[in-house]
């Protein structure tokens, strides 16, 4: 089977570590991401994505050959989900294998696995404290995949409150929207790409996608690849029959795009640190654009400009004041 | 709630603070070259504790072991520069008792028993001051619940909790039965003056109460009952301290009672006090029912003879009662009077005729001066209060009166005959014999390996000096993050036992998270054993060492090695040194280097050294000779060129990889192109780009300048073999080159040639139909016949050929500083290490051991590997024997911290 569409390229401006903990060929040519960076979490379901960049391999490759330790898997697919069930080092092979079964290229990417978050699991455990560990399934997802992206992207000593906003957004959604129901929906998306029906990719992306639920018309407006946004910015109208009118427009314009666009669009929904990453560089077009370029630190801490922020994130952008 | 809202939430959760901010450590993989990511741990080192101490009972081995060990870390009691010395838990308490702040981790290091048929761990640290040296689960679960609790499970572990009857036999209703006879107003507040059973608080108060009763009979007379202690009877110290802290329980039971209401009365701390007096103070023959009381047969033949012979010799005494001629008494007091005169009487005949009217305690005679006042003290007591009680009422028509009831009693006990006082006999009741022996009261025996009563002893006097307030002080210290790691042999096997530690330093939702080993624990110190070249290292992976078997040697190394993600640094450098030599050179690989995680000395700083220090530091970590120190000047003048281009050149590779580039960022690229040209005062690159730039020109650029440093600048090549490959080059990009052009590079050429000493490239005719590409050719074999001899080439392919070696990664370890701790059995450990980096191998290990930084008093910084206790170990063993690992024929594991089998053998609670 030949590479699909949404494997065969990395988002513009994004190099593979910034989807996700990856090798690269010295080559270039092939690229292995996984959805969270070491350490991971045991018995955490991990996602391998394999990015095949050369053109003339992309048309060689048949099948892909996962080997981690003595588990040796082989796909038709670039895409396979393991969940590690022991501690320590491990060390996962991807080989792109032609029809004949024949070698074409090779990465192994090196992780480290550790047991899940002892202390959640000890606040989960402590019926008094349970509030504290809020929803269970989302706090365990939260604190063993993401927590190392909010850092990365806001570090506390410099960063701390959109530290906080990052967590919080991807928290709701995230208990939004279960792992599984993410899952099915970007498979969804991915084949509606793979299979030339950018239209409906947007539709069904309309509300959201990925752990922030990052609406694709509001990431197109930010993701600016070589200095120009995809979709130029306009506000949603209040009426509710107009703002449908707007989204429809904006989907039938994006699916206008070159297909290249589409695919980007995608995996930066579909990768957790990409998706953590649009969503900050969408907060921070907010926040320059309705809050005169106030710092975080100065706007999260007025629960009303924060309210305001947020809900801007989640169905703006429009003009402030109105819903 | 509204989305924002319920973001907002999320944004100042306790989450958010407690494990939100807590920063992962990253282990960023690399791209390209770089093969993968280490383990961000070596290992899993035990956590840094903010308070550590160490006990002082038991054997001073292991205890000195501890203490060294963790002094040297800088582990420290409060306020203290080492670990603190505790001589119980008590203790514990008062040196935790003066801070307030958060104690986030607590270490105390104690011996620990474990009754391996039961499972139950004992702490072989005295709970209270003073007290013997055993702590059992029931006591911690005891006083983590109040002191009364806590008292309770020192004197019984099976009902602490909740006790449903005293711990010796019950005198409750025996009391309730008495009192109401002879002082019903102690129980009328209580509403169990006539009737009625004591519930709740106030059936544990009588529990007490008889208890305490039991323990005074039991002190006055062993006939009476019995307490012993491991079947010997208490002594008096021993039967005050149990008193002590069965008065403590009673008091802790009134204060809960005291100002709640029965029926309508308020009960007061004097009603509960006067109860508890009046019970404690009863005699043995008042809840021992007497023979009339207590004997049906006895009680019938005495009244009827003593009924039989008044009607007939004094029949007047028997009229108030309205018994002169027949009858029997009424039921009740009446009755009762008459009873406790037929006792009296009993006693008399039994003093004047015991042959035919016996009375016995425990199968001897009463003891007349023992046991006899107890009983005439009874009986007076019960009369009297029978006859207060009857005097006043009516019998017909007479009321009673203290003369009638004083009259009856003399008639019976001493009747006057004649003018003299003729006590009556057996036979003036027509009573051949009669015959009456008490049984006493039962014993409780008291089986401990410990002193009881010491420990009694000494929770009486900590609760006297207000432990509980002084636990609840330091209990306030600890949260549900906090920790407690009790390090002390096989304490993690019971884990009820660290449960019950949790509770005792935890308050409801506050309770720390409890830790301990479930084997032997031990903190010996390893021996060592330098390796001061690479064939001794060789010689060990080979041969071992002493004790040590190369497989010992080997099997070890590979555990390591995995921890430390050795394979994976080998493979780096495998893979670095295969490749160019001007990437290796330019050094922009280092970022890529993956991090280990544990400290290894001449890894230190590598990414701040600079070329010669980096090739430097190289030749002693692969043991092969460093490049001449003018190769080193001769790159390093360029050396910022090189790295900005290889930099470059990782940028270009990127652009190329999009569909459609930024202008913009070609131009810029452009620009530094040029500007490494201009520092290299090279024309390579023009002033301007090209009409249409594109990657393509941006990726001829940059190969045309680092064909420069390959040819020229790092094997000292010809600048003139540079500027002849420039014009081939630009020979090769025309569609049909002047052949004069071709003919004179080939002259140029061939001057080199024997220039730089070489032969047989460059032929000394010229070819006919001479082509660009064969000119190509003769400059890439002359670049190689330069490079055959560059000494940062040959420099390379050494330290490439060393990664190929089979011991490379054995090699590696100890020649970057690692110290190998080879612990195939417990009493033989040994540290192997490079021996010029011994002291740094030992600081690395030490710092291994640890999860998080430590303290600012820590010694490893001045630590050696000479030092006994820097090398000192914690250890789990599986048992004590100490014999060799069964992978080698043996029967004892050892897993030494941070290997992660150690941590495997914590255990930890909840």
């Amino acid at each position: 089977m030949a590479v699909h569409k949404t494997e065969r390229r990395l988002p513009a401006d994004f190099a593979a570590t910034d989807l996700g903990e990856a090798v690269v060929s010295p080559d270039n040519k092939l690229a292995l991401v996984s959805y969270y960076s070491s350490p991971s979490a045991l018995n955490r379901e991990q996602t391998y994505v394999a990015f095949v960049l050369d053109a003339a391999l992309q048309g060689s490759v048949a099948h892909y050959q996962w080997q981690l330790g003595t588990l040796d898997t082989q796909t038709e697919t670039g895409v396979w989900t393991h969940s590690p069930d022991d501690v320590g080092t491990m060390e996962l092979t991807l080989t792109l294998r032609d029809g004949g079964g024949a070698s074409l290229k090779s990465v192994t990417l090196s992780q480290t696995v550790v047991p899940p978050n002892q202390d959640l699991e000890n606040l989960i455990q402590l019926d008094v404290v349970r509030p504290a560990a809020d929803d269970p399934a989302t706090s365990r997802e939260v604190i063993n995949d993401f927590l190392l992206y909010y850092h990365q992207l806001a570090p506390l000593a410099t960063a701390e409150h959109l530290n906080r906003l990052l967590f919080g957004i991807s928290y709701v959604e995230c208990q939004d929207h279960a792992k599984s129901d993410r899952e099915t929906l970007l498979g969804n998306l991915a084949n509606q790409i793979n299979n030339d029906n950018p239209l409906a990719f947007y539709q069904q992306a309309n509300a959201g996608a990925g752990i922030c639920s990052i609406r694709p018309p509001l990431l197109a407006m930010v993701y600016s690849p070589g200095g120009g946004a995809l979709l130029p910015w306009a506000e949603l109208p209040q009426d509710e029959a107009a703002r449908n009118a707007a989204i429809t427009a904006q989907q039938t314009t994006l699916s206008g795009l070159a297909e290249e666009k589409h695919v980007d669009i995608f995996n930066l929904l579909r990768f957790p640190k990409a998706n953590l990453t649009l969503c900050k560089q969408i907060c921070d077009a907010l926040r320059t654009r309705y809050f005169a370029g106030d710092s975080y630190s100065t706007i999260l801490v007025d629960a009303t400009r924060a309210g305001q922020l947020i809900d801007e994130f989640k169905t703006g952008p429009f003009a402030l004041g109105t819903p | 709630m509204a989305y924002h809202d319920r973001v907002i939430g999320r944004m100042v959760s306790t989450l958010w603070f407690q494990l939100g901010t807590n920063v992962p450590s990253a282990t960023g993989a690399g791209g390209g070259v770089s093969p993968g990511t280490p383990p961000t741990v070596f290992g899993v080192p035990e956590h840094v504790p903010e308070l550590t101490y160490v006990s002082t009972s038991g054997a001073a081995g292991f205890l000195n072991d501890a203490l060294t060990y963790h002094a040297i870390y800088g582990l420290n009691g409060a306020g203290l520069t080492q670990p603190g010395r505790i001589d119980s838990l008590e203790d514990l308490i008062d040196k935790l008792r003066p801070g307030s702040a958060h104690i986030g981790r607590l270490r105390v290091v104690s011996h620990v028993g474990l009754n391996t048929t039961t499972i139950d761990a004992n702490m072989n640290l005295p709970f209270f001051n003073g007290g013997p040296a055993f702590i059992r689960r029931e006591m911690l679960e005891g006083f983590a619940i109040d002191d009364e609790t806590g008292l309770r499970a020192l004197i019984d572990k099976n009902s602490f909790r909740n006790p449903t009857s005293p711990y010796f036999n019950s005198l409750v209703s025996e009391s309730l039965n008495i009192l109401r006879i002879i002082n019903p107003g102690v129980l009328a507040p209580f509403g169990l003056n006539s009737s009625g059973t004591p519930s709740g608080d106030l059936e544990l108060y009588f529990f007490i109460c008889s208890d305490l009763l039991f323990v005074a009979l039991a002190a006055r007379d062993t006939d009476y009952c019995q307490v012993t202690f491991n079947g010997t009877a208490l002594t008096n110290q021993q039967q005050s301290r149990l008193n002590a802290s069965l008065t403590l329980i009673a008091d802790a039971i009134k204060s809960r009672i005291s100002g709640t209401t029965i029926g309508t009365t308020m009960i007061t701390d004097q009603h509960l006090d006067d109860l508890r007096t009046t019970i404690v103070n009863l005699k043995f023959f008042l809840v021992k029912p007497d023979p009339s009381f207590a004997n049906a047969g006895i009680r019938n033949l005495m009244l009827a003879g003593i009924l039989g012979y008044l009607r007939a010799n004094n029949a007047a005494v028997l009229a108030p009662f309205g018994l002169n001629t027949s009858g029997s008494p009424a039921a009740g007091d009446q009755m009762a009077f008459f009873q406790v005169c037929a006792d009296m009487l009993y006693v008399s005949l039994f003093d004047r005729d015991p042959a035919h009217c016996g009375l016995q305690l425990n199968g001897h005679n009463i003891s007349p001066q023992r046991e006899r006042p107890d009983l005439d003290a009874s009986l007076q007591a019960i009369y009297t209060a029978v006859k207060s009680r009857l005097s006043g009422t009516t019998i017909g028509s007479t009321t009673l009166t203290d003369q009638h009831l004083d009259d009856l009693r003399d008639a019976i006990l001493s009747p006057n005959v004649g003018g003299s006082v003729v006590p009556l006999t057996l036979a003036d009741l027509n009573i051949a014999n009669v015959n009456f022996g008490y049984a006493d009261l039962g014993s409780r025996d008291f089986a401990a390996n410990y002193d009881m009563f010491q420990l009694l002893h000494s929770a009486n006097t900590a609760i006297g000096n207000n432990f509980r307030a002084h636990l609840n002080t330091v209990r306030a210290r600890f949260d549900a993050h906090s920790w407690v790691d009790i390090r002390g042999c096989r304490i993690g096997q019971d884990r009820d036992y660290l449960l019950a530690l949790r509770a005792f330093f935890g308050s409801s939702a506050n309770q720390p998270s409890v830790s301990g080993p479930t084997w032997y624990q031990s903190f010996p110190s390893a021996g060592f054993q330098p390796q001061t070249t690479e064939a001794q290292v060789d010689h060990l992976f080979d041969n071992g060492f002493s004790s040590h078997s190369a497989t010992q040697i080997q099997d070890t190394f590979n555990e390591v090695s995995r921890l430390a993600g050795i394979d994976i640094h080998i493979t780096f450098w495998e893979q670095l040194t295969n490749g160019e030599t001007f990437a290796f050179v330019a050094l922009v690989w280092k970022g890529s280097l993956p991090q280990l995680p544990i400290e290894a000395n001449r890894l230190d700083g590598f990414l701040a050294l600079d070329l010669s220090d980096t090739m430097t530091r190289l030749s002693q970590i692969f043991d092969v000779g460093a490049p001449a120190a003018a190769s080193f000047t001769r790159i390093e003048a360029k050396h910022a060129q090189m790295a900005a281009l290889q930099t470059e050149i990782e940028t270009i590779a990127d652009l190329a990889s999009q569909a459609s580039p930024p202008e913009a960022d070609l131009t810029a690229s452009f620009n530094r192109l040029h500007t490494i040209s201009q520092q290299l005062s090279l024309t390579t690159v023009p002033t301007t780009p090209p009409a249409s730039l594109q990657v393509s020109h941006l990726q001829t650029y940059s190969q045309q300048l680092k064909r420069y440093f390959e040819i020229v600048t790092i094997p000292n090549g010809p600048d003139n073999l540079y500027q002849a490959y420039l014009q081939i080059e630009a020979l090769a990009a025309q569609a049909s080159p002047p052949a004069a052009d071709l003919s004179a590079r080939f002259q140029d050429l061939k001057q080199i040639q024997t220039n730089i000493g070489a032969s047989g490239i460059v032929p000394a005719t010229e070819p006919a139909s001479l082509t660009a590409a064969q000119l190509q050719g003769y400059v890439v074999q002359l670049t190689n016949h330069l490079n055959s001899t560059a000494d940062m080439v040959t420099f390379q392919q050494a330290v490439h050929g060393k990664t190929q070696h089979a011991k490379a990664a054995f090699r590696y370890y100890f020649f970057i500083g690692m110290p190998l701790l080879v612990d195939v059995y417990h009493q033989n450990a040994f540290y192997y290490s490079f021996g010029a980096l011994s002291t740094q191998a030992i600081r690395s290990f030490m710092h291994a051991q640890w999860q998080e930084p430590l303290p600012t008093g820590n010694h490893v910084g001045t630590a050696t590997m000479a030092q006994v206790n820097a090398r000192r170990i914690s250890i789990l063993s599986e048992d004590q024997h100490h014999g060799p690992d069964p992978n080698y024929g043996g029967t004892d594991l050892d897993y030494v911290n941070p290997y992660p089998e150690f941590d495997d053998h914590i255990e930890k609670v909840p």
